[in-house]
């Protein structure tokens, strides 16, 4: 229930229904009758975070358990977060109103480096002390997991344990431990101990971290009788993997506001830059049966009009064609669209146009990410300007007059040749469309973004140093002086962010110290351009004697010892040395559907076959 | 097919649902129970539905309206049920009827009682429900009134009927009829009015809730 003092601030702010929870689908146990509350944080809006399906996925699994009450929380934007440190409110989680101090275990996402602060401010805001070394008791357990996982180093001040890989098991198995610790009372040090033997559980506290005189790190030991490397947990089969039934439906609008169902886990790609494409390998599919089984189940319970059929790179998933024909029967009738994201130019069809279109129409995205064949083969991105230019031509004849392309700037090996690529593409798009449009007077949108490359570790750029701020802003002035195609919008990302982003993501644990006075200092809500404050970072990170240069555009030794050398996320270190020897003579590798590249992902199976 | 109409309540945390959000709350709802309702055609195909009178963003309601079509020959039969079973917390289905002859005109609305509740901290001041009797009983009452043509003095006694003020459980509460439609007014004027009028009072708390709609000539809205 919400409390008098929030009902009384709640017409203050902006949308307050992002602050009430209620939702349908939205569960609610009494708190007396379960053994475990766990609060799953989500370190940025209530908008941002509901539209993610990996939450979705762990509330749903963790409420399914009979003892566990799983409750959300997300971050309060900044209006209502100075009313409640003036009215002395909690954070609290949505079902229960009860503050975050209260749960067992608090549970964060990492989705993004840029909003790490947010971990803090949140933790701070509920009650619970930031640093880990400051929690004595089991009770308020920090636990935490999800793309950033992959390099932990930077949080592991403030976070007792990280859960690497898919949730779906090791969730459980943490479950299970907490409760059996609390039965028999053990410290919080025995539980972590006890917690470090579960498979894909990295417990930061057991290792010991030394150092090169030059600032690398020089070997990493593990104690008290904790894994070398944690290797991270896949679930083997999707088919049987918990997959919910009813979602929360939002009350107020969120950013992805649909149904979702899931393809299939990893990639069979392998783009040099894409650090999902690499550590959610090996590839994994739902059957055709499992997956119409499962979009009509959640459909029917929520209501929505619409449902993405999600994956990394959805055209590759094998059964498409058949899948998208039933769903249709399926939706059709119902008036609910189908919303096919990651779909790549290299396989889009007009079949597969006119289904998606069939009942709502939305915009199309190719992501290009290079303007020339030498750095898409660099970046191991094999797709051909003429597969662009191809799906734009039954884009457009077809109707369609909103077209997005994305790019992206900085990528190791680029010269002013692949710049000036990008505004070819796009000049090539726009003359694209008025040779195949049937309606040259409805006009057309071609909206071209381009973002800033950030090297992530367990990636084969991950030795790659990142350009520094002023060669990214001097990139980005040149864009905006060729970019002058009519009917092409060139939009492009603040390069603060992506520095300081790039900062982080190949940071070590020294960095902590650095987080913690950015955040003292009022930094929150780093990837809302709104709110950043680049000065105040790179500040901090002066205060705490470290150089964040050292660690985003620093060209790293082959041989370098990584902070983060010691999670495993599949793919093997050598593998992505392999890639990045490759990528200097840009060499394309085939995706593994042609080709196995021998990445390593493999004998994460039983068995150890890829079935791709 | 034909029109309908429900009835309903929006209370507790469903208060905080804005217009538009309600809107598509209600669609939502109607799919998942498959209400069969009619859809728009064309380009943007959605469930028609439209929210009579929506109460602002924070406002609770029993007496609220939600029109759309049925494309059945008559009400489904436990049609509210239905509902009833897949709204989030806070909605509530009264009634949902078929309007022979199109029902009552959105437009005729004229009037809306709401309860109004103001809260202190500690006590009720001693002479408060007098002052504010007292306030409320005079023919003329100015008040800036803020409109989309602007800002303008009114006399706030055209747009409401006297208000009855008491006191339950601690709070004051007000239950007062105000000009909706053409003549609106939001029960926050009341508020404005005390804060202005009565500036020795400091109101910490207010909630505002709708309890019916009129037609012009106090005919409860159907």
């Amino acid at each position: 229930m919400l409390s008098a003092k929030l009902e009384r601030i709640l017409p203050k702010v902006q949308k307050p229904a992002r602050y009430v929870g209620g939702e349908w689908g939205s569960v609610t146990k009494d708190k007396n009758e379960v053994d475990i509350r766990f609060a799953f944080c989500f370190p940025d809006v209530y908008e941002v975070g509901m539209s993610h399906l990996g939450s979705r996925i762990l509330y749903g699994l963790l409420n399914d358990q009979k003892g566990v009450w799983c409750e959300r929380v997300f971050a309060p934007w900044v209006d209502l977060e100075e009313h409640m440190r003036k009215e002395n409110i909690p954070l609290y989680g949505l079902e229960s109103g009860d503050a975050l101090s209260e749960f067992d275990i608090i549970g964060f996402t990492l989705q993004y480096e840029l909003s790490f602060s947010n971990i803090l401010n949140m933790l701070d805001l509920g009650g619970v002390p930031v640093l880990a070394q400051d929690r004595k008791e089991l009770k308020n357990l920090v636990v935490a997991g999800g793309p950033c996982a992959y390099n932990p180093e930077p949080l592991c001040d403030f976070i007792d344990l990280f859960m690497i890989g898919d949730g779906e098991e090791v969730m459980l198995d943490l479950v299970n431990l907490y409760n059996t610790a609390k039965d028999e009372n053990i410290s919080k040090h025995e539980f972590l101990v006890r917690a470090a033997q579960i498979q894909g559980i990295y417990v930061p506290s057991l290792y010991d971290v030394e150092y090169n005189e030059d600032g690398t790190v020089k070997k990493v030991t593990a104690k008290e009788n904790a894994p070398k490397m944690v290797q991270k947990r896949i679930v083997e089969d999707l088919d049987t993997m918990y997959y919910p039934e009813y979602f929360v439906v939002p009350s107020t609008d969120i950013v992805f506001d649909r149904a979702m169902v899931e393809l299939f886990r990893g990639c069979p790609r392998g783009c040099r830059f894409c650090q999902a494409g690499h550590t959610y390998r090996p590839l994994r599919k739902k059957s055709k049966e499992t997956i119409l089984n499962q979009a009509k189940k959640v459909l029917e319970s929520s209501g929505y009009e619409e449902i993405s059929l999600s994956s990394l790179s959805t055209s590759d998933y094998s059964e498409l064609s058949g899948l998208t024909e039933c769903m249709l029967d399926y939706c059709e009738p119902k008036h609910i669209s189908l919303s096919l994201p990651s779909l790549r130019a290299d396989s889009f069809s007009a079949e597969l146009m006119e289904r998606v279109q069939k009942v709502r129409k939305s915009g199309l995205t190719f992501a290009c990410e290079a303007g020339t064949q030498r750095l898409r083969d660099v970046i191991n991105k094999n797709i051909t300007e003429d597969d662009v230019l191809g799906a734009c031509e039954i884009a457009f004849q077809g109707g369609w007059n909103n077209v997005k392309l994305y790019f992206m700037l900085g990528l190791p090996t680029e010269t002013s040749e692949d710049l000036d690529g990008i505004s070819e593409i796009c000049k090539k798009v726009a003359y694209c469309w008025r040779i195949n449009t049937n309606n040259r007077a409805r006009g057309v949108k071609i909206t071209a973004s381009a973002s800033c490359f950030v090297p992530k570790p367990q990636t084969p750029f991950q030795w790659d140093a990142q350009n520094t701020l002023a060669v990214l802003q001097g990139k980005q002035d040149y864009m905006r002086k060729i970019m002058k195609t009519k009917n092409v919008t060139y939009n492009w990302h603040d390069a603060k962010t992506s520095v300081m982003e790039g900062v982080i993501a190949r940071g070590d644990r020294r960095q902590g110290k650095a987080i913690y006075l950015a955040w003292q200092r009022g930094c929150k809500f780093d990837g809302w351009e709104q709110l950043f404050d680049f000065d105040k970072w790179i500040q901090a990170f002066k205060d705490c004697d470290l150089d964040p240069a050292f660690y985003a555009s620093r060209q790293r030794p082959l041989d370098e010892v990584f902070p983060w050398d010691h999670i495993g996320c599949g793919t093997t270190k050598q593998h992505l040395k392999r890639e990045w020897e490759r990528s200097r003579n840009a060499a394309i590798t085939e995706d593994c559907m042609k080709k196995c590249a021998g990445c390593g992902s493999n004998s994460l199976f039983e068995g150890g076959h890829c079935c791709v | 097919m034909f029109k309908a109409r429900m009835r309903f309540s929006k209370t507790g945390r469903a208060k905080y649902i804005s217009h538009l959000d309600l809107m598509h709350t209600m669609q939502r709802a109607m799919a998942r129970c498959n209400m069969p309702i009619w859809f728009t055609e064309g380009f943007n195909q959605h469930a028609y539905v439209s929210v009579a009178l929506p109460l602002s963003t924070g406002y609770s309601g029993e007496y609220e309206f939600l029109d759309f079509n049925f494309l059945t020959e008559t009400v489904p039969e436990n049609a509210v049920k239905m509902i009833n079973s897949v709204f989030p917390e806070g909605l509530y289905a009264q009634e949902i009827y078929a309007l022979s002859d199109g029902g009552m005109k959105i437009a005729n609305i004229a009037w809306s009682r709401y309860k109004i509740t103001w809260g202190f901290d500690g006590e009720i001041p001693q002479d408060f429900i007098k002052d504010a009797n007292e306030l409320f009983a005079k023919d003329d009452i100015q008040i800036l009134k803020r409109s989309k043509r602007g800002e303008k003095m009114v006399n706030m006694k055209e747009l409401m009927k006297t208000p009855e003020i008491t006191q339950k459980d601690g709070v004051v509460v007000c239950n007062v009829v105000t000009g909706a439609g053409n003549k609106n007014m939001s029960p926050e004027y009341l508020t404005k009015a005390i804060k202005e009028y009565l500036p020795q009072y400091n109101i910490t708390d207010e909630a505002y809730h709708r309890l019916c709609v009129y037609t012009d000539d106090m005919v409860e809205f159907r």
